[in-house]
């Protein structure tokens, strides 16, 4: 999707004319300001707050979803919906719901789904894998390869054997890493702007996919 | 200090202009760069905003998974555009997120200004800076803010490139301004220059005869010129004019001998011509300069008078016009004429007195020799008359009067033949004959016919009257009365006779008294002259009766004496009367003229 463009919009300003710049940046405006959905502010400040890593990490999972390109058939038959799904035992607690509540991405409603196959996850867009687990990974992602589901993990190592975004923890602060080939092998494209902001993004296919 | 209001008309002309182009030019460049300016600062804004979107834009993510390196970074392409001093990039609770600063001057701010409600943006110049806030929105909530400082610099830079372009087009405008005023200069500034040129050599050096030269162009300057040309030909010919009448007037003045003075009263000067100073029998120049001197030429009996005469001309306005005498340096009297007009400015004050002078001495005294002589001719006891080569009278004295008894008023204008008996009706006729050959009829004896019908003797003298031709225009003819000198004649004949006869028969030597007699009879003969006797005219009268009544020799003896002095006294007006010429005084009226 033309969701983002990477390079740097000022580069575009400098070479291009005024006029061109200027479609250009209200081309980018229109298609930003639907699809950008608010996160709460205080969910980035909230681990120098004190508040638990959790809640940090289930703001950044609702603004992944903002920050794909979806394909254009949703693999869901519940059309209207966008669900976020957390495979395993649940270290939210009861912060994802009321994060997502309400909120919406691409158009659709945000449904959360608490799963524990991972045949199930085929309706899903965003799978948190919990760290419960990890032993089953291998089997999971094979699963899902080609679904176009973003899989989200904080199980470490999680980019290398075959996921596309791992939360880890820098400097007391919660960060991402992101296996670019595999999301692109699952059909998503990722915006250069959480690309930017990723710790880690890995490009060439890993060993482990 | 250079002033354009005393500057050539060329200089005028190019200033005008210059100051027009030039003005035209400079409203023409404020108002493009100042419209620049001001669509330049829309401009500027407008690209600090796009600018504010896109840092905004590549923010959120930064903002939203709390990453202020990405969002530095996304700052950082900022160094792409020159003029961007500092930026920043605030959290949505207002605190700062990321900073960039060109020179690393850029110090954030602690209070983050507000935008107003309903708006994304806000923007304003500051201290040279245009400084832009945007609100980075999110399905219409605030992420994050962009703030941007940008300097004007490139704004000045335009302004310092539009001054460049202004001037340059100035000075062009400014030459072919010149260029241009260099050549109307031959159209409107060179005539009107040669125009005043001419117009100065006319008022200075007082020539007349210079023309200013055509420009060809039928404009107003044309009309000017020609008006100008028609102008100096009028006062040529006005001079010319002017010239002859002086001229003329001087001649009739020097020929009438009329001098002319005129008094400035306010200067008390007064000024003569050449023509006065003779007047005076003074020498050029000699005549006084101030009316009081002026007044000490006149006769001191004549000069109250004078004095009173220019005092009511002045004063009352009556017509100055008056003689006075004058004595001159030799000692004599002279009598002037003089006549003058008072001038008088708009309040009708007097200021001045102008008139002329002239010399009527001789008139004068032709006037009084007239009048003399004419009371001469009148009071004589000849009848002295006039006649015209008509046979009508044209003057008739006293004397006529006492002996025809006809007076003036009936006589002049008719004819002469009145005084004519029938017997001698011809006579007159014959003696004009005469007369028109220019004889001249001397003594002649005859009759003439009184009013009152009485046959009178008369002594006729008639002379032609010549005019300065020497043509006869008319007779004079002096009549005396001899009608007694005639009786008394012949009874003085009778009475010779009657003694010759008486002396002849008493006495043996009639010779010696015959020579005695005819001697003493000759004294008696007309023309004789002897010493002039005063004895009265009216004893003439008496003398023949008492010689007729006295007849004895001794009465006869007084007799003879009286008759020859009575004859004697008869006669002598007549040398007189030639000597004075009133002859011809009398006879100057030859013309019949209606009675008075």
């Amino acid at each position: 999707m033309k969701l983002f463009y990477g390079i740097s919009p000022f580069l575009h300003t400098r070479q291009g004319s005024w006029a061109q710049s200027r479609l250009l940046c209200v081309a980018r405006i229109a298609a930003w300001t639907p699809a950008l959905f608010l996160v709460g502010a205080y969910n980035l400040h909230s681990q120098e707050s004190g508040h638990p890593e959790y809640e940090v990490k289930a703001a950044y999972l609702y603004n992944f979803g903002r920050f794909v390109g979806w394909p254009s058939k949703p693999p869901s038959d519940e059309a209207g919906s966008f669900a976020i799904c957390v495979l395993g035992h649940d270290p939210f607690g009861t912060t994802l719901d009321a994060t997502l509540a309400g909120e919406a991405i691409d158009g659709k409603s945000v449904v959360l789904r608490r799963i524990s196959k991972p045949q199930d996850t085929s309706n899903c867009r965003i799978l948190f894998i919990s760290a419960s687990e990890g032993s089953q990974l291998k089997e999971i992602l094979a699963r899902l390869d080609k679904m176009s589901v973003l899989t989200v993990s904080d199980i470490p190592q999680f980019t290398r054997r075959g996921g596309m975004v791992q939360f880890i923890l820098e400097e007391n602060k919660v960060r991402f890493e992101i296996n670019l080939a595999a999301a692109e092998r699952a059909g998503l494209s990722l915006s250069s702007q959480l690309l930017k902001v990723a710790a880690n993004v890995t490009r060439n296919p890993q060993p482990g996919d | 200090m250079f002033r354009i209001r005393d500057s050539s008309i060329t200089k005028k002309l190019a200033w005008m202009n210059m100051m027009v182009s030039g003005g035209a030019l400079l409203l023409a460049c404020a108002a493009f760069v100042a419209y620049n300016m001001v669509t330049f600062r829309q401009t500027l804004v407008r690209d600090l905003s796009t600018q504010a979107q896109i840092v905004g834009a590549n923010s959120v993510s930064a903002l939203l998974f709390n990453d202020p390196k990405s969002a530095e970074n996304t700052l950082a392409a900022l160094k792409a555009g020159p003029n961007i001093e500092s930026a920043w990039i605030y959290s949505p609770d207002r605190r700062p997120f990321a900073a960039y600063g060109r020179d690393r001057r850029g110090q954030a701010l602690s209070t983050l200004p507000a935008i107003p409600p309903g708006r994304t943006e806000a923007y304003w110049f500051k201290d040279n800076h245009l400084i832009l806030v945007r609100s980075i929105m999110v399905e219409g909530k605030p992420t994050g803010f962009v703030y941007i400082v940008s300097d004007l610099q490139e704004m000045y830079d335009r302004l310092k490139r539009y001054a460049g372009i202004v001037a340059m087009v100035l000075a062009t405008s400014l030459i072919a301004a010149l260029l241009i005023s260099s050549k109307s200069r031959r159209s409107i500034a060179q005539p009107i220059e040669n125009l005043a040129e001419i117009a100065r050599i006319v008022s200075t050096e007082k020539q007349y005869s210079i023309r200013a030269a055509k420009t060809g162009n039928q404009d107003e300057l044309a009309v000017l010129i020609d008006a100008f040309n028609e102008m100096l030909a009028q006062i040529q010919q006005r001079d010319a004019a002017l010239q002859k009448t002086h001229e003329q007037l001087n001649l009739a003045l020097k020929s009438a001998g009329v001098g002319t003075w005129s008094w400035d009263m306010a200067k008390n000067s007064v000024a003569w011509d050449e023509f006065a100073a003779p007047l005076y029998g003074l020498e050029q120049g000699a005549l006084p300069d101030e009316y009081a001197g002026s007044l000490n030429l006149v006769h001191p009996e004549d000069r109250e008078r004078l004095d009173q005469a220019v005092a009511d001309s002045v004063e009352k306005g009556v017509p100055y016009d008056t003689e006075f005498r004058v004595v001159w340096p030799d000692g004599s009297t002279h009598v002037l004429g003089t006549r003058g007009n008072v001038y008088r400015d708009e309040p009708g004050k007097a200021v001045q007195m102008a008139g002329v002078v002239w010399d009527m001495t001789k008139r004068k005294r032709a006037e009084e020799e007239h009048e003399q002589l004419a009371s001469i001719v009148e009071s004589s006891d000849d009848a002295i008359i006039s006649k015209t080569l008509e046979g009508n009278v044209a003057s008739w004295n006293g004397g006529a009067r006492r002996i025809y008894g006809y007076s003036a008023e009936e006589m002049v204008g008719k004819p002469i033949s009145i005084l004519a008996p029938p017997d001698r009706a011809d006579e007159g006729e014959k003696i004009l004959e005469r007369i028109k050959k220019g004889e001249t009829v001397d003594r002649s004896e005859t009759r003439r016919l009184r009013k009152d019908g009485a046959i009178i003797d008369v002594s006729l003298t008639v002379s032609p009257i010549r005019d300065a031709n020497g043509r006869i225009t008319c007779a004079s003819e002096v009549g005396r009365d001899v009608t007694d000198r005639k009786r008394a004649e012949d009874e003085l004949r009778k009475l010779n006779e009657e003694l010759d006869e008486r002396v002849r028969q008493h006495y043996p030597h009639p010779r010696e008294h015959a020579r005695d007699g005819s001697t003493r009879g000759r004294l008696a003969e007309p023309g004789a002259r002897g010493p002039p006797r005063t004895e009265p005219a009216s004893d003439r009268a008496g003398l023949a009766g008492r010689s007729s009544r006295h007849r004895s020799p001794e009465g006869m003896q007084v007799s003879r004496d009286r008759l020859e002095s009575g004859a004697v006294a008869v006669r002598r007006v007549r040398p007189w009367l030639d000597e004075t010429g009133i002859h011809q005084l009398a006879l100057q009226r030859c013309k019949v003229l209606p009675p008075a």
